[in-house]
C-alpha cells in the first residue's frame, strides 16, 4: 500500500513536469498569442524586427535558441544576437515558455506568411497618424489629454473594461504621482526606446506575460491607449528635469516604525497576561479564602 | 528551464494540495486528539508572549490579505485604484511582514534557548520555524524590491493560482517572474505540503467556538493551599475543598 502510494506520487510528478499534453495551439494562433505585440510578418518594424523572411536569414538552430532566451544567447556573446540586442536599443525580448516543436509551429507560420507579405519598410509614423475617434494625431495631444493619461496610469480614472491601473506593475518619474510598481519595467524613457507605435501596440496587445494575463479579459480601448501614450510621451520629454521618487524607503521606515507601535500595542492590551502565569488567579483566590 | 518550472508551478502546488488533503484526513482520523499544536505554554510564558502574539496577529492577517487578493482581485483592484488607499494596504501590510519576522525570530531564539521548551521540540518544529522564516523574509523583499504586490498578486498572480483549480495551469506569467518571487510562491506550496506532517495542523482547527462560548467556572476539587503546605498531616485522600 505504502509503495503504490509512492510510486504513484512518482508517476504524478513526472506526469505535471512533462508539459506537452498542455498545449495544443496551431502556429498562428501562437504567433498572435506571443510575439504579434512586438513583431509583424511584412508589415515593418515594431518594438522588434519584422520578421519577414526571416527563417530564411538565420538557421532553425538560432532561431529556437534566440526564441527560448534571447538573454542566454547574447550573454554567450553570439554576435548576430548582440548586433539585434544593440539595433533595438537594447530591449529585452522576453524568455518564451514554449516547447521546441511549438517554435518550430511558429516559424512554419512565419515562412508561410513570407511568401504572401510585402515588402513594406514601415517607419514609426505612429505620431502624425489621427486617432479615427479622438480625431487627432498624438503629435497634437494637448494637456488634458496627457493629463486623463496620467490619470489612467495611476487608477484615479479606471479602465473602461476593469484592467489594473498601470502604476500597480510600472513606475513613471512624475512630479505630481506616488512612485510606481517595479513588477514590470519603469516606463519613463520607453517611448525613446520603442518609439509611439511600438508603445502603443504593446498596450493595445500586449506581449508580456503578466500583462497579457492582466488585460485577457479586460483589453485597454483605443482611446485609452492614446491618452496613455500620450502621457509617457510627455514624461519621457520630461524625464530630462530629472524628477525621480522612490517610495521603497518609505515603505520601510514606516515598516520598522508602525511594527515597534505594533508590539507596544500589544504589550499594553494584554499586560496583565503577561506579567502573570495563566492560573496566578486562582492561585491567589485559594490564598483569600484561606 | 522548463522542466523545473513545470515542476514547481504545476507539479509541486498539485502534489501539494493532494498530500494535504489526503494527509489532513487521515491525521485527523489516525490521531484526532493530537490533531493540534503542543503547547508549551505552561513551561515558558514571558518570551512567548512577545513572539506569539505578534506573529500570530500578523501572520493571520496577512494569510487573509492574501487569500482576499487570490479569491476577490477585483476587490483589491478597486481598493487600491486611489493611490493614498493603494499606500495605506502596502505600508500597513509592511508592518505586518515586519511584526510577523520579528515575533518569528523570538519563538525559534525562545524555542532553541529555553531547555525546558526544548526537551518538547521536535525536529519538524525547528524545519518549520526556519522555513516560515525564509517564506516571511521572502516575502517582505518581494514587498520592498517589487512594491505595490497588492496589486500585481491580484492582477498577474492569482489568474495562476486559480488555473491550478481549474486544472489548466497557465505558468507563463510565474515563469516570467523575479526569482524571490519564484522562491516565495514555490515555498508557500512547500509549507501547505508540510501542513498534515506538522504543527501547522492547528489552523485547521482553531477554537473559533471560544468566542461565543460561555465563560467556564474552574472549581478545585483537592485543596491545593493545604496539599502544598508541609504541615497539613497526612490522610488517606488527600484534603478536599469542601
Amino acid at each position: 500500500m505504502k509503495n503504490s502510494l509512492k510510486y504513484s506520487t512518482v508517476f504524478l510528478l513526472l506526469f505535471l513536469t512533462t508539459p506537452e499534453y498542455l498545449y495544443s495551439q496551431s502556429g498562428d494562433q501562437l504567433f498572435l498569442s506571443n510575439c504579434r505585440a512586438c513583431h509583424t510578418v511584412g508589415g515593418g518594424k515594431l518594438v522588434g524586427p519584422d520578421l519577414k523572411d526571416v527563417t530564411t536569414r538565420r538557421t532553425e538552430q538560432w532561431l529556437l535558441s534566440f526564441i527560448k532566451s534571447s538573454q542566454t544567447l547574447i550573454n554567450s556573446g553570439d554576435k548576430d544576437a548582440v548586433a539585434l540586442f544593440n539595433e533595438y536599443n537594447k530591449v529585452q525580448m522576453p524568455d518564451q515558455n514554449l516547447s521546441e516543436a511549438q517554435i518550430k509551429d511558429i516559424l512554419a507560420y512565419i515562412t508561410k506568411e513570407s511568401q504572401s507579405a510585402s515588402t513594406t519598410n514601415v517607419v514609426d509614423k505612429g505620431e502624425s497618424i489621427k486617432h479615427p475617434v479622438i480625431g487627432k494625431s498624438l503629435a497634437e495631444a494637448n494637456r488634458d489629454d496627457i493629463n486623463t493619461g496620467k490619470e489612467y496610469f495611476e487608477g484615479t480614472i479606471r479602465f473602461a473594461n476593469g484592467g489594473p491601473s498601470c502604476i500597480s506593475c510600472h513606475n513613471v518619474d512624475h512630479a505630481d504621482m506616488i512612485s510606481g510598481g517595479l513588477f514590470a519595467i519603469d516606463l519613463t524613457l520607453t517611448v525613446s526606446r520603442l518609439g509611439p507605435t511600438g508603445v502603443h501596440a504593446m498596450i493595445t496587445n500586449p506581449g508580456f506575460p503578466a500583462m497579457k494575463t492582466s488585460f485577457q479579459n479586460n483589453s485597454i480601448t483605443p482611446e485609452e491607449a492614446f491618452y496613455l501614450t500620450a502621457f509617457l510621451m510627455k514624461a519621457n520629454s520630461d524625464s530630462e528635469f530629472g524628477v525621480v521618487k522612490n517610495s521603497s524607503g518609505f515603505l520601510f521606515n514606516t515598516g520598522l516604525m508602525g511594527s515597534a507601535f505594533l508590539f507596544i500595542v500589544f504589550g499594553g492590551i494584554w499586560w496583565d497576561r503577561k506579567r502573570k502565569s495563566v492560573n496566578h488567579d486562582i492561585f491567589k483566590r485559594q490564598i483569600k479564602s484561606k | 528551464m522548463t522542466w523545473l518550472y513545470n515542476f514547481l508551478f504545476i507539479a509541486l502546488p498539485y502534489v501539494a494540495l493532494t498530500v494535504f488533503l489526503i494527509g489532513t484526513i487521515y491525521r485527523y482520523r489516525g490521531t484526532k486528539f493530537k490533531f493540534s499544536s503542543l503547547s508549551s505554554e505552561f513551561l515558558e510564558g514571558k518570551k512567548l508572549f512577545w513572539g506569539s502574539v505578534p506573529f500570530h496577529w500578523s501572520i493571520i492577517i496577512l494569510f487573509f490579505q492574501h487569500l482576499t487578493a487570490f479569491l476577490l482581485p477585483d476587490a483589491i483592484l478597486l481598493w487600491n485604484a486611489q493611490p493614498l488607499r493603494l499606500l495605506i494596504l502596502e505600508v500597513s501590510s509592511f508592518i505586518l511582514g515586519i511584526t510577523a519576522f520579528v515575533g518569528l525570530f523570538f519563538l525559534i531564539f525562545r524555542r532553541t534557548t529555553t531547555s525546558r521548551v526544548r526537551a518538547v521540540t521536535t525536529s519538524m518544529d525547528l524545519i518549520l520555524e526556519g522555513i516560515l522564516f525564509i517564506q516571511i523574509f521572502l516575502g517582505l523583499w518581494v514587498a520592498y524590491g517589487y512594491r505595490w504586490g497588492s496589486s500585481w498578486f491580484a492582477s498577474a498572480l492569482s489568474p495562476y493560482l486559480k488555473s491550478i483549480f481549474y486544472l489548466n495551469p497557465q505558468i507563463d506569467v510565474v515563469a516570467a517572474a523575479p526569482l524571490v518571487i519564484q522562491l516565495h510562491i514555490a515555498l508557500a506550496f512547500v509549507i501547505v505540503l508540510l501542513v498534515p506532517f506538522t504543527r501547522l495542523v492547528h489552523l485547521l482547527v482553531y477554537p473559533l467556538a471560544y468566542l461565543w462560548r460561555p465563560y467556564q467556572r474552574v472549581m478545585w476539587y483537592w485543596n491545593k493551599d493545604k496539599i502544598r503546605n508541609p504541615k497539613t498531616p497526612w490522610t488517606l485522600f488527600p484534603p478536599k475543598n469542601n
